[in-house]
């Protein structure tokens, strides 16, 4: 696919035989608009979890994300209810410890700068990997999977990897698939990441079974932020819709979540 | 509603027969042509001034006019020609064949008559534009080839769809709304290199007809506009070329008679070569010296008078564009092959059988790596139509006839080839029939009103073999399912009823109006606004409703005497019906399930036109101005709110002028300005996942700056000597000649150091070209 892609790009440098790039000062187009940024889940695995909100700011400002702070946190299950504390600027996290329950139906409600937002999610279930291989090659490390894939279809999952202790947070490098052509299929050393690195590195692999709008909202972002858009054919971009209601953006989003160290072959 | 339209017509019609009886009538009829080479003259003017009974030449370049017995003086005319009045004495049904001296030059010696200048007032067309040849070959051209596209982007109500495109935007419609036809045959993509030239060689091009509001009951398919082109037939009397030699082209044109006076032929081709000047800019071994890029075409077409009642024609295009970079291979084209027959029942019922044959293709492939790849997508049309012109009195032009097409989609092949194996990739191919019967007629009440009503009833018929995939309420696929070989699995049909008037108030001014309503069953899939060549058209299915629309118009025509000009302002309201856009983020390349990527809605486009246009005298042009607005309205798109459309072109001004100094010594020029682009914008910006993510702001709520240009061009011919056979003219022309940046699209890159830091980008294309090209003629 990546090749096709790459070929895509033949009518772009023609064009840009022809083109004139210029930098100009975009400041005055951009509105002083602040929106609540939620970045919330709730895992099976953990009984502390993580709420950061953030807000959002000028397009060209060169900011980082700023702090949305003093804001009221409560997740409930539907019987009980949570609070959050903030524990540095903008991380809120649970008083009291809980495990996220699979099949429960998660609200998460904010109230912050004078206005309330919420967002549900249902706790999917996720499969188990039998075992996850690594070996290396070429200042890359391999992964391949072992494991089945449950029959249930509309299955969605992310992948992340934790090598040497360190967690692999960052949205774009996260791996994702889904069981529409692979319901039900058993995984038989298959080959699923290919990590630079090196071949000492420890590396853990965590599965997560996301929503279908978190799916979406993520393989979205990961699809067309991670690269420079080409100018010319590129589509009408449009906002990512997360669930976070009043027009809150980000995501709030529980999940089963399956942790595995990799062996090395 | 559909059954009372039907019996006002045919009651229309029936009406207009009866009321025809009395004194014994004749017919003249028969074809007006170019003296010089026998190319027949379409629309040309017949006029008997003591009966006020008029006639205008068919695309065929026929006419039949009906008279009770007696003599007359016929004035036959034609705009850039000498009028030739012919005494008649007619005691019985007249053949007359009527050839025209062409102006010997544009320069004032041209005698325009009063009747001729006034065709724009009589005739019972309106949201019409006409070009001819010369028109066109007047206008500055763009590295050396003059283009009828470019032309056409100038008129009122159009605008160019983007920088260097060979797409067009019609009264607020997309593209693809536009049917193309080169000869009857439908052109699906009018583009050569990227579209910076269109398809169409100005050489062997006889006649450009725009219809943008009153489209005639004949054509359909599309909601916006018929571009009608016709080619030459080749000339008949003499043999002739003609050619041109520019900086990155040439273009050759011979045409001649293969019996004289009853059969000619024209060919006419073009070849890029561009690509040979690469290596000289950079580096041998670089990118650039190991690229080539060119196009060529070809036009051919030949025809033969069989009898006075039979001609046959067969016309050819065959186009390709190729770009090869580095292994990796890009080549798009069209063929379209017409096959013509034209048949005079009697003085008073021409007909026409037309077959038909067009194709669109392209291909990628990448010979060089692992893996090697060849993906490849085509859509072929058959097509027949048979057309009838009855011309039972002078009051009446009645046309009916039948047409039908089948379509073939190949949507895309991908053949992938990894050392041993091959992997192959088919989306779904489907077949589809679209045909339909159509009548109108043209009728003249008193000596002011004419009235044109018509009706088109059109199918669109699904055939398998097809696999189709099934969708829910909310485009989530469910399942396929799978129809044999020839059955028809869905069928599409509307009423499609058109109707014009004019009204003349008095010899220099006429009122007129408009309403058709429209179908269109097949339609391309492209998100992005400049359009580009790997876009494939996709059909009506029972996942895609089609399109339809409405549209109202009414103008007020008026001329002026001195300086001699026609003036017009037009308005239009358009509603269109099942719209199609795509989902955020769509991906429409080679996906088997693109029709689950697509949003549905309506859309509205309404404006005004103004027009003022001079056609005769040393200086001659137009210019043309339009105000309007494009919405639409897409489930699933921008919160269901209404939004401009990519088309919305608020202000769109076009001057267009040639002077000519001397026989010799022409120039001219022209400046477009439009209104910018609606685009999205990015407004603010947020993180997740450590990321960097655009808050954009509603759909093209934002635009680009406006897009103006100015071209300017000299032309010097030789001195003309009446023995000198071989003529030359020196042809110098400058594209954007304030070398305006005008801006394609904006576009925002991370900084690499800092990816905190986004830099702003304006992206803008053509600068200042210039272009130099020898032309010639014999």
């Amino acid at each position: 696919m990546k090749n096709i892609k790459s070929i895509l790009f033949i009518p772009v440098i023609l064009i840009m035989i022809y083109s004139c790039k210029e930098e100009f000062d975009y400041n005055q187009m951009t509105e002083g608009l602040e929106r609540l940024v939620v970045e919330a889940y709730i895992t099976d695995v953990d009984s502390v979890h993580t709420v950061k909100l953030m807000r959002s700011s000028d397009y060209i400002d060169p900011q980082p994300a700023l702090a949305a702070t003093n804001a009221v946190v409560t997740v409930s299950n539907g019987t009980d209810t949570y609070s959050f504390a903030e524990v540095m600027p903008g991380v809120y996290r649970n008083t009291l410890p809980f495990y996220g329950e699979t099949g429960k139906t998660y609200t998460i409600s904010i109230n912050y700068g004078e206005k309330d937002y919420s967002a549900t999610s249902v706790l999917g279930e996720c499969f188990d990997m039998e075992n996850v291989y690594a070996y290396y090659e070429d200042s890359t490390n391999y992964l391949l999977l072992c494991g089945q894939e449950p029959v249930e279809p509309d299955q969605y999952y992310t992948l992340k990897t934790i090598v040497n202790g360190v967690e692999n947070d960052t949205l774009t490098n996260w791996g994702y698939f889904d069981d529409g052509l692979i319901n039900g299929h058993y995984f038989d050393f298959e080959l699923f990441a290919m990590l630079q690195g090196k071949e000492t590195d420890t590396i853990e692999v965590i599965i997560s079974s996301v929503s279908k709008e978190f799916y979406t909202y993520f393989t979205s972002i990961a699809q067309n932020t991670g690269y420079e858009p080409d100018p010319f054919f590129s589509t009408t971009p449009a906002n990512f819709k997360g669930n976070i209601s009043n027009g809150g953006l980000g995501f709030f989003q529980a999940m089963s979540v399956k942790r595995k160290s990799c062996i090395r072959l | 509603m559909k059954r009372y339209i039907l019996t006002i017509i045919l009651g229309l019609v029936f009406f207009s027969f009866t009321n025809v009886q009395g004194q014994t009538k004749y017919t003249i009829s028969g074809y007006v042509k170019d003296k010089e080479n026998g190319e027949t003259l379409l629309g040309a003017n017949i006029y008997q001034s003591d009966t006020k009974t008029g006639a205008t030449t068919n695309i065929y370049g026929f006419y039949s006019v009906t008279l009770p017995a007696g003599k007359y003086n016929l004035s036959f005319t034609y705009i850039g020609y000498q009028e030739r009045i012919i005494e008649v004495d007619l005691k019985e049904n007249y053949s007359l064949d009527v050839e025209l001296v062409a102006s010997a030059s544009i320069i004032s010696e041209v005698t325009v008559s009063d009747k001729k200048l006034n065709d724009n007032i009589t005739s019972n067309d309106m949201s019409l534009f006409r070009l001819d040849n010369k028109a066109i070959s007047q206008i500055p051209v763009f590295m050396g080839e003059s283009d009828l596209v470019k032309a056409v982007q100038m008129m009122p109500g159009v605008s160019i769809a983007s920088e260097g495109s060979s797409s067009f935007i019609v009264r607020g419609g997309s593209a693809d709304q536009n049917l193309i036809l080169l000869d009857e045959a439908t052109v699906y993509n009018p583009s050569h290199l990227m579209g910076f030239f269109s398809v169409f060689n100005s050489d062997a091009i006889k006649d450009v007809k725009l219809y943008k509001g009153d489209i005639p009951a004949a054509n359909g398919g599309r909601l916006s506009s018929l571009l009608d082109v016709r080619m030459k037939d080749g000339n008949k009397k003499n043999f002739a070329g003609s050619g041109g030699i520019g900086l990155i082209s040439s273009r050759l044109t011979l045409e001649g008679p293969v019996v004289k006076d009853k059969a000619s032929f024209i060919v006419s081709g073009r070849r890029t070569y561009a690509d040979l000047f690469f290596p000289l800019f950079e580096k041998r071994d670089s990118l650039l010296s190991q690229t080539s890029l060119y196009f060529y075409d070809l036009n051919a077409k030949i025809n033969w008078e069989i009898s006075a009642k039979d001609r046959i024609f067969v016309s050819s295009y065959f186009g390709k564009d190729v770009f090869k970079f580095t292994g990796q291979d890009i080549n798009w084209g069209n063929n379209t092959e017409t096959f013509r027959w034209n048949h005079i029942y009697n003085p008073r019922l021409f007909s026409n059988l037309t077959l038909l044959y067009s194709d669109y293709s392209y291909s990628l492939s990448s010979t060089t790596g692992t893996p090697k790849f060849v993906w490849t997508s085509n859509l072929r049309d058959y097509g027949l139509r048979y057309d009838f012109t009855a011309y039972p009195n002078s009051k009446n032009t009645l046309r009916y006839g039948i047409t039908g097409t089948l379509h073939q989609f190949k949507p895309g092949e991908f053949v992938v080839t990894m050392e041993d194996t091959t992997f192959i990739a088919r989306l779904k191919e489907s077949k589809a029939l679209e045909y339909a019967g159509y009548i109108s007629n043209d009728q003249k009440i008193g000596g002011t009103l004419t009235l044109n009503y018509g009706l088109r009833y059109s199918f669109f018929s699904s055939i398998g073999e097809a696999t189709l995939n099934r969708y829910d309420s909310a485009h989530n696929f469910i399942d396929t399912v799978h129809y044999g070989k020839n059955e028809i699995y869905n069928t599409y049909s509307g009423f499609e009823p058109r109707f014009s008037l004019t009204w003349v108030i008095n010899e220099k001014s006429s009122v007129k109006a408009a309403y058709n309503r429209t179908m269109q069953y097949v339609q391309l899939a492209s998100n992005s606004s400049g359009g580009n060549p790997l876009d494939i058209w996709f059909p009506a299915s029972p996942n895609v409703k089609p399109q339809s629309g409405h549209q109202w118009n009414a103008g007020y025509f008026r001329n002026f005497d001195k300086p001699g000009l026609e003036t017009s302002a037009e308005l239009f309201y358009k509603r269109m019906y099942d719209q199609v856009d795509f989902k955020d983020y769509a991906n429409l390349l080679l996906n088997d399930r693109m029709e689950g990527e697509l949003r549905f809605g309506d859309a509205q486009a309404y404006g005004a036109e103004f027009l003022v246009r001079k056609n005769s005298g040393n200086l001659t042009g137009w210019i043309s101005y339009t105000l309007s607005r494009s919405e639409r309205k897409i489930d699933g798109i921008n919160n269901n709110k209404t939004y401009l459309s990519n088309f919305d072109r608020t202000h769109n001004l076009s001057v267009v002028a040639t002077y000519n100094f001397t026989k010799r010594l022409s120039v001219s020029a022209n400046w477009v300005y439009v209104s910018g682009v609606p685009v999205t914008l990015p407004v603010g910006r947020y993180y997740f996942g450590n990321t960097l993510i655009p808050v954009y702001s509603d759909r093209n709520e934002a635009r680009l700056p406006a897009y103006h240009r100015l071209d300017l061009s000299v032309t010097i011919k030789n001195k003309n000597r009446k023995d000198r056979k071989f003529n030359s003219e020196w042809n110098f022309s400058v594209y954007n000649v304030y070398n305006r940046k005008n801006p394609y699209s904006y576009y925002f890159e991370t900084d690499r150091t800092n990816p905190q830091v986004i830099k702003s980008y304006k992206m803008s294309l053509l600068p200042i070209v210039p272009s130099i090209t020898y032309n010639f003629n014999f």
